[in-house]
Protein backbone atom coordinates (compact mmCIF):
# COMPACT_ATOMS: atom_id res chain seq x y z
CA UNK A 1 0.00 0.00 0.00
CA UNK A 2 1.03 3.23 -1.15
CA UNK A 3 1.40 5.43 2.18
CA UNK A 4 3.23 9.24 3.11
CA UNK A 5 6.20 8.94 4.87
CA UNK A 6 7.51 11.93 6.62
CA UNK A 7 11.28 11.23 7.18
CA UNK A 8 12.62 13.71 9.72
CA UNK A 9 16.22 14.31 9.68
CA UNK A 10 18.17 15.00 12.94
CA UNK A 11 21.66 16.39 11.62
CA UNK A 12 22.45 19.98 11.38
CA UNK A 13 25.28 18.94 9.20
CA UNK A 14 24.83 18.50 5.35
CA UNK A 15 25.87 15.61 3.77
CA UNK A 16 26.81 13.75 7.22
CA UNK A 17 26.36 10.24 8.11
CA UNK A 18 22.32 10.83 8.65
CA UNK A 19 21.57 12.48 6.00
CA UNK A 20 22.93 9.62 3.33
CA UNK A 21 21.06 7.32 5.37
CA UNK A 22 17.86 9.19 5.11
CA UNK A 23 18.74 9.72 0.99
CA UNK A 24 18.91 5.91 1.04
CA UNK A 25 15.71 5.56 2.78
CA UNK A 26 13.86 8.08 0.82
CA UNK A 27 15.32 5.98 -2.47
CA UNK A 28 14.53 2.99 -1.73
CA UNK A 29 10.96 4.22 -0.21
CA UNK A 30 10.04 5.94 -3.58
CA UNK A 31 11.12 3.38 -5.62
CA UNK A 32 8.83 1.61 -3.80
CA UNK A 33 6.18 3.98 -4.90
CA UNK A 34 5.18 5.52 -1.30
CA UNK A 35 4.96 9.98 -1.54
CA UNK A 36 8.08 10.98 0.79
CA UNK A 37 8.12 14.39 2.29
CA UNK A 38 11.40 15.69 3.81
CA UNK A 39 12.00 17.59 6.94
CA UNK A 40 15.32 18.58 8.12
CA UNK A 41 15.03 19.77 12.01
CA UNK A 42 18.53 20.00 12.39
CA UNK A 43 18.86 22.86 10.26
CA UNK A 44 15.45 24.65 11.53
CA UNK A 45 14.46 26.29 14.08
CA UNK A 46 11.68 24.94 16.71
CA UNK A 47 11.78 26.22 20.05
CA UNK A 48 10.52 23.94 22.98
CA UNK A 49 7.20 23.87 24.00
CA UNK A 50 5.75 26.29 26.90
CA UNK A 51 3.64 24.10 27.70
CA UNK A 52 1.06 27.35 26.81
CA UNK A 53 -1.81 25.14 26.11
CA UNK A 54 -2.09 28.13 23.55
CA UNK A 55 -1.62 25.52 20.30
CA UNK A 56 -3.93 26.41 16.95
CA UNK A 57 -5.34 29.27 19.21
CA UNK A 58 -4.63 31.90 16.96
CA UNK A 59 -4.83 30.14 13.39
CA UNK A 60 -0.98 28.16 13.82
CA UNK A 61 -0.17 25.42 15.26
CA UNK A 62 2.05 27.04 17.52
CA UNK A 63 1.78 30.47 18.64
CA UNK A 64 5.54 30.59 19.19
CA UNK A 65 5.55 31.05 14.95
CA UNK A 66 9.01 28.82 14.86
CA UNK A 67 9.62 26.31 12.65
CA UNK A 68 7.14 23.94 13.58
CA UNK A 69 4.42 25.25 11.94
CA UNK A 70 5.71 24.48 8.14
CA UNK A 71 6.32 20.88 10.02
CA UNK A 72 2.46 20.46 11.66
CA UNK A 73 1.33 20.57 8.36
CA UNK A 74 3.32 17.86 6.91
CA UNK A 75 2.79 15.69 10.15
CA UNK A 76 -1.15 15.82 9.36
CA UNK A 77 -0.46 14.78 5.89
CA UNK A 78 1.90 11.68 7.06
CA UNK A 79 0.85 8.36 7.70
CA UNK A 80 4.26 7.30 8.79
CA UNK A 81 7.20 8.96 10.51
CA UNK A 82 10.73 7.97 10.41
CA UNK A 83 13.28 9.65 12.10
CA UNK A 84 17.01 9.56 10.91
CA UNK A 85 19.08 11.26 13.45
CA UNK A 86 22.49 11.21 15.09
CA UNK A 87 22.58 10.20 18.52
CA UNK A 88 23.44 12.86 20.78
CA UNK A 89 24.75 12.27 24.48
CA UNK A 90 22.14 8.74 23.91
CA UNK A 91 19.29 10.59 22.78
CA UNK A 92 17.69 12.92 20.32
CA UNK A 93 19.69 16.09 19.71
CA UNK A 94 17.85 18.95 20.53
CA UNK A 95 16.27 19.87 17.19
CA UNK A 96 14.84 16.59 17.00
CA UNK A 97 13.89 16.66 20.74
CA UNK A 98 11.93 20.03 20.02
CA UNK A 99 10.16 18.93 17.29
CA UNK A 100 8.55 15.25 19.25
CA UNK A 101 7.84 17.90 22.03
CA UNK A 102 5.72 19.62 20.17
CA UNK A 103 3.64 16.90 18.74
CA UNK A 104 2.08 17.85 22.18
CA UNK A 105 0.03 20.81 19.78
CA UNK A 106 -1.34 18.13 17.52
CA UNK A 107 -2.66 16.52 20.49
CA UNK A 108 -3.99 19.42 22.46
CA UNK A 109 -5.66 21.15 19.04
CA UNK A 110 -7.39 18.24 18.72
CA UNK A 111 -5.69 17.82 14.76
CA UNK A 112 -6.74 14.62 13.23
CA UNK A 113 -3.39 12.90 13.42
CA UNK A 114 -2.72 9.41 10.77
CA UNK A 115 0.35 8.08 11.73
CA UNK A 116 -0.16 4.80 12.69
CA UNK A 117 3.52 3.59 13.02
CA UNK A 118 7.44 5.17 12.68
CA UNK A 119 10.74 3.95 12.47
CA UNK A 120 13.94 5.16 13.90
CA UNK A 121 17.68 4.91 11.97
CA UNK A 122 20.07 6.44 14.53
CA UNK A 123 24.12 7.04 13.74
CA UNK A 124 26.70 7.49 16.27
CA UNK A 125 30.65 7.34 16.33
CA UNK A 126 30.43 4.67 19.51
CA UNK A 127 31.44 1.46 19.24
CA UNK A 128 29.00 -1.20 20.14
CA UNK A 129 25.30 -1.05 19.76
CA UNK A 130 24.74 -0.54 23.98
CA UNK A 131 25.07 3.53 23.84
CA UNK A 132 21.66 3.35 21.64
CA UNK A 133 19.93 1.30 24.39
CA UNK A 134 18.54 4.62 25.80
CA UNK A 135 17.20 5.89 22.41
CA UNK A 136 15.40 2.88 21.56
CA UNK A 137 13.58 2.90 24.87
CA UNK A 138 12.08 6.59 24.52
CA UNK A 139 11.06 5.97 20.60
CA UNK A 140 9.47 2.60 21.94
CA UNK A 141 7.99 4.63 24.68
CA UNK A 142 6.97 7.47 22.12
CA UNK A 143 5.28 4.32 19.55
CA UNK A 144 3.52 3.18 23.23
CA UNK A 145 2.33 6.37 24.45
CA UNK A 146 0.90 7.70 20.84
CA UNK A 147 -0.08 3.71 19.79
CA UNK A 148 2.30 3.38 16.47
CA UNK A 149 3.54 0.35 15.60
CA UNK A 150 7.08 0.35 15.50
CA UNK A 151 8.21 -0.60 11.97
CA UNK A 152 12.04 -0.86 13.06
CA UNK A 153 15.17 0.86 14.28
CA UNK A 154 17.92 0.56 12.33
CA UNK A 155 21.53 1.12 14.61
CA UNK A 156 24.44 2.74 12.89
CA UNK A 157 27.35 2.60 14.79
CA UNK A 158 31.34 3.88 14.17
CA UNK A 159 30.87 6.81 12.13
CA UNK A 160 32.13 9.67 12.77
CA UNK A 161 33.62 11.64 9.80
CA UNK A 162 31.09 13.18 7.08
CA UNK A 163 31.12 9.84 4.48
CA UNK A 164 32.12 7.02 7.07
CA UNK A 165 28.53 5.54 6.50
CA UNK A 166 29.21 5.02 2.88
CA UNK A 167 32.68 2.09 3.81
CA UNK A 168 29.40 0.31 5.33
CA UNK A 169 26.36 -1.49 4.12
CA UNK A 170 23.93 0.98 6.31
CA UNK A 171 23.62 2.87 3.48
CA UNK A 172 22.10 -0.26 1.27
CA UNK A 173 20.36 -1.29 4.57
CA UNK A 174 18.81 1.72 4.92
CA UNK A 175 17.27 1.43 1.08
CA UNK A 176 16.24 -2.26 1.44
CA UNK A 177 14.20 -0.62 5.03
CA UNK A 178 12.72 2.06 2.44
CA UNK A 179 12.03 -0.44 -0.24
CA UNK A 180 10.17 -2.73 2.38
CA UNK A 181 8.66 -0.07 4.24
CA UNK B 1 33.79 25.37 52.79
CA UNK B 2 30.90 26.21 51.17
CA UNK B 3 30.24 24.51 47.71
CA UNK B 4 28.45 25.85 44.51
CA UNK B 5 25.58 23.74 43.30
CA UNK B 6 24.20 24.50 39.62
CA UNK B 7 20.58 23.91 39.04
CA UNK B 8 19.21 23.79 36.02
CA UNK B 9 15.45 23.73 35.84
CA UNK B 10 13.93 23.05 32.70
CA UNK B 11 9.72 23.39 32.84
CA UNK B 12 8.46 26.09 31.32
CA UNK B 13 5.51 26.56 34.37
CA UNK B 14 7.25 29.03 37.09
CA UNK B 15 4.89 27.34 39.10
CA UNK B 16 4.56 23.62 38.43
CA UNK B 17 5.62 20.26 40.08
CA UNK B 18 9.21 20.38 38.84
CA UNK B 19 9.52 24.03 40.39
CA UNK B 20 8.28 23.44 43.32
CA UNK B 21 10.62 20.24 43.86
CA UNK B 22 13.21 22.54 42.68
CA UNK B 23 12.53 25.38 45.74
CA UNK B 24 12.72 22.09 48.00
CA UNK B 25 16.06 21.23 46.66
CA UNK B 26 17.65 24.49 47.06
CA UNK B 27 16.66 24.74 50.54
CA UNK B 28 18.40 21.78 51.57
CA UNK B 29 21.03 22.46 49.72
CA UNK B 30 21.39 26.38 51.25
CA UNK B 31 20.77 24.89 54.65
CA UNK B 32 23.31 22.11 53.95
CA UNK B 33 26.14 25.40 53.56
CA UNK B 34 26.00 25.17 49.82
CA UNK B 35 25.66 28.19 47.09
CA UNK B 36 22.89 27.61 44.50
CA UNK B 37 22.83 29.26 41.10
CA UNK B 38 19.87 28.28 39.11
CA UNK B 39 19.13 28.87 35.87
CA UNK B 40 15.39 28.05 34.32
CA UNK B 41 16.30 27.22 30.85
CA UNK B 42 12.82 27.20 29.53
CA UNK B 43 13.14 31.22 29.01
CA UNK B 44 16.02 31.24 28.25
CA UNK B 45 17.03 31.10 24.50
CA UNK B 46 19.61 28.45 24.27
CA UNK B 47 20.10 26.83 20.53
CA UNK B 48 21.28 23.27 19.88
CA UNK B 49 24.65 21.93 18.94
CA UNK B 50 25.23 23.10 14.98
CA UNK B 51 27.89 20.78 15.22
CA UNK B 52 30.29 23.76 14.03
CA UNK B 53 33.36 22.65 15.37
CA UNK B 54 34.41 26.37 16.34
CA UNK B 55 34.17 25.34 20.61
CA UNK B 56 36.47 27.73 22.21
CA UNK B 57 37.59 29.62 19.19
CA UNK B 58 35.59 32.57 20.43
CA UNK B 59 37.16 31.96 23.71
CA UNK B 60 34.19 30.33 25.72
CA UNK B 61 33.17 26.94 25.29
CA UNK B 62 30.28 27.51 22.67
CA UNK B 63 30.44 29.68 19.53
CA UNK B 64 26.86 30.63 19.25
CA UNK B 65 25.44 33.99 20.49
CA UNK B 66 23.18 32.28 23.53
CA UNK B 67 22.18 32.36 26.55
CA UNK B 68 24.62 29.56 27.14
CA UNK B 69 27.28 32.22 27.62
CA UNK B 70 25.56 32.74 31.60
CA UNK B 71 25.61 28.52 31.97
CA UNK B 72 29.24 28.17 30.99
CA UNK B 73 31.30 29.76 33.29
CA UNK B 74 28.61 28.29 36.27
CA UNK B 75 29.30 25.18 35.16
CA UNK B 76 32.36 25.11 34.94
CA UNK B 77 32.82 26.25 38.24
CA UNK B 78 30.55 24.09 40.12
CA UNK B 79 31.00 20.75 42.39
CA UNK B 80 27.64 19.53 41.48
CA UNK B 81 25.16 19.83 38.39
CA UNK B 82 21.14 19.16 38.80
CA UNK B 83 18.66 18.90 35.98
CA UNK B 84 15.23 19.08 36.86
CA UNK B 85 12.20 18.75 34.49
CA UNK B 86 9.70 16.92 33.76
CA UNK B 87 9.34 13.80 31.26
CA UNK B 88 8.03 14.99 27.55
CA UNK B 89 7.42 11.87 25.71
CA UNK B 90 10.22 10.06 28.18
CA UNK B 91 12.93 12.26 28.37
CA UNK B 92 14.08 16.04 28.94
CA UNK B 93 12.27 18.86 27.19
CA UNK B 94 14.55 20.31 24.20
CA UNK B 95 14.43 23.00 26.97
CA UNK B 96 17.07 21.44 28.73
CA UNK B 97 18.37 18.57 26.35
CA UNK B 98 19.85 21.73 24.29
CA UNK B 99 22.18 22.29 27.20
CA UNK B 100 23.50 18.95 27.69
CA UNK B 101 23.90 18.69 23.54
CA UNK B 102 26.45 21.84 24.25
CA UNK B 103 28.50 19.78 26.84
CA UNK B 104 29.97 18.24 23.64
CA UNK B 105 32.54 21.80 23.76
CA UNK B 106 33.63 19.75 27.17
CA UNK B 107 34.62 17.37 25.48
CA UNK B 108 36.65 18.12 22.12
CA UNK B 109 39.98 18.07 22.19
CA UNK B 110 40.16 21.90 21.76
CA UNK B 111 38.31 21.90 25.40
CA UNK B 112 40.34 24.68 27.60
CA UNK B 113 38.49 24.06 30.40
CA UNK B 114 37.65 19.99 31.23
CA UNK B 115 35.07 19.92 33.56
CA UNK B 116 36.45 17.65 36.11
CA UNK B 117 35.01 16.24 40.04
CA UNK B 118 31.51 16.99 39.97
CA UNK B 119 28.50 15.76 41.97
CA UNK B 120 25.13 15.22 39.39
CA UNK B 121 21.83 14.12 40.32
CA UNK B 122 18.58 14.72 38.52
CA UNK B 123 14.62 15.62 39.56
CA UNK B 124 11.97 14.93 37.11
CA UNK B 125 8.24 14.12 37.14
CA UNK B 126 5.82 12.50 35.14
CA UNK B 127 1.76 12.41 34.37
CA UNK B 128 1.17 8.86 33.45
CA UNK B 129 1.57 6.21 36.36
CA UNK B 130 3.16 3.93 33.71
CA UNK B 131 5.64 2.12 35.99
CA UNK B 132 7.89 2.93 32.50
CA UNK B 133 7.73 6.24 32.65
CA UNK B 134 10.99 6.53 33.81
CA UNK B 135 13.00 3.81 31.87
CA UNK B 136 14.83 5.64 29.27
CA UNK B 137 15.59 9.19 31.57
CA UNK B 138 17.51 7.04 34.88
CA UNK B 139 19.62 4.76 32.51
CA UNK B 140 20.26 7.86 30.65
CA UNK B 141 21.20 10.27 33.62
CA UNK B 142 23.37 7.34 35.22
CA UNK B 143 25.28 7.03 31.50
CA UNK B 144 26.13 10.55 31.41
CA UNK B 145 27.30 10.18 34.83
CA UNK B 146 29.61 7.50 33.81
CA UNK B 147 30.71 9.22 30.64
CA UNK B 148 31.41 12.66 32.51
CA UNK B 149 33.22 10.85 35.14
CA UNK B 150 31.15 12.26 37.58
CA UNK B 151 29.54 11.04 41.11
CA UNK B 152 25.82 10.03 41.12
CA UNK B 153 24.64 11.94 43.63
CA UNK B 154 20.92 9.94 43.11
CA UNK B 155 17.74 11.08 41.66
CA UNK B 156 14.05 11.73 42.63
CA UNK B 157 11.15 10.63 40.03
CA UNK B 158 7.68 10.77 41.13
CA UNK B 159 5.03 9.40 38.53
CA UNK B 160 1.65 10.78 38.62
CA UNK B 161 1.69 14.09 38.92
CA UNK B 162 -1.33 14.97 36.54
CA UNK B 163 -1.90 19.07 37.76
CA UNK B 164 -0.10 21.96 39.51
CA UNK B 165 0.53 21.27 43.15
CA UNK B 166 0.36 17.48 42.75
CA UNK B 167 3.26 16.49 44.09
CA UNK B 168 2.32 18.33 47.63
CA UNK B 169 0.33 15.15 47.77
CA UNK B 170 3.43 13.02 47.43
CA UNK B 171 6.88 12.21 49.40
CA UNK B 172 8.23 13.99 46.06
CA UNK B 173 9.38 17.28 48.33
CA UNK B 174 10.85 15.78 50.82
CA UNK B 175 13.15 13.70 48.89
CA UNK B 176 14.20 16.89 46.81
CA UNK B 177 14.76 18.38 50.19
CA UNK B 178 16.69 15.57 51.11
CA UNK B 179 18.86 15.34 48.05
CA UNK B 180 19.36 19.06 48.39
CA UNK B 181 20.61 18.61 51.95
CA UNK B 182 22.85 15.57 50.84
CA UNK B 183 24.20 16.87 47.22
Amino acid sequence: MKKNILVLTGSPRKGGNSDILADAFIKGAEEAGHNVARFEAGRKSIMGCKACNKCYSNGNPCVANDDFNELAPMMEKADSLVIVTPLYWYTYPTQVKAAIDKIYALLVGQRPIKIKESALIVCGDSVGTEVFEGIQKSHQEINNLLHWENKGMLIVPEVEAAGDVLKTDFPQKAEEMGRNY
Amino acid sequence: MSRKILVLMGSPRKDGNIALMTEAFIKGSEEAGNKVVRFDTAMMDIKGCHHCQTCWSKGRSCSLEDDFVKIGPELESADAVVFAAPMYWSHFPSHLKTVIDKLYAYVVPACQKRLGDKRFAIITCGDGADEHAFDAIIPWYKGIAEYMQWEDAGYVAVPALMEKGDVKKTDGLDKAYELGKNI
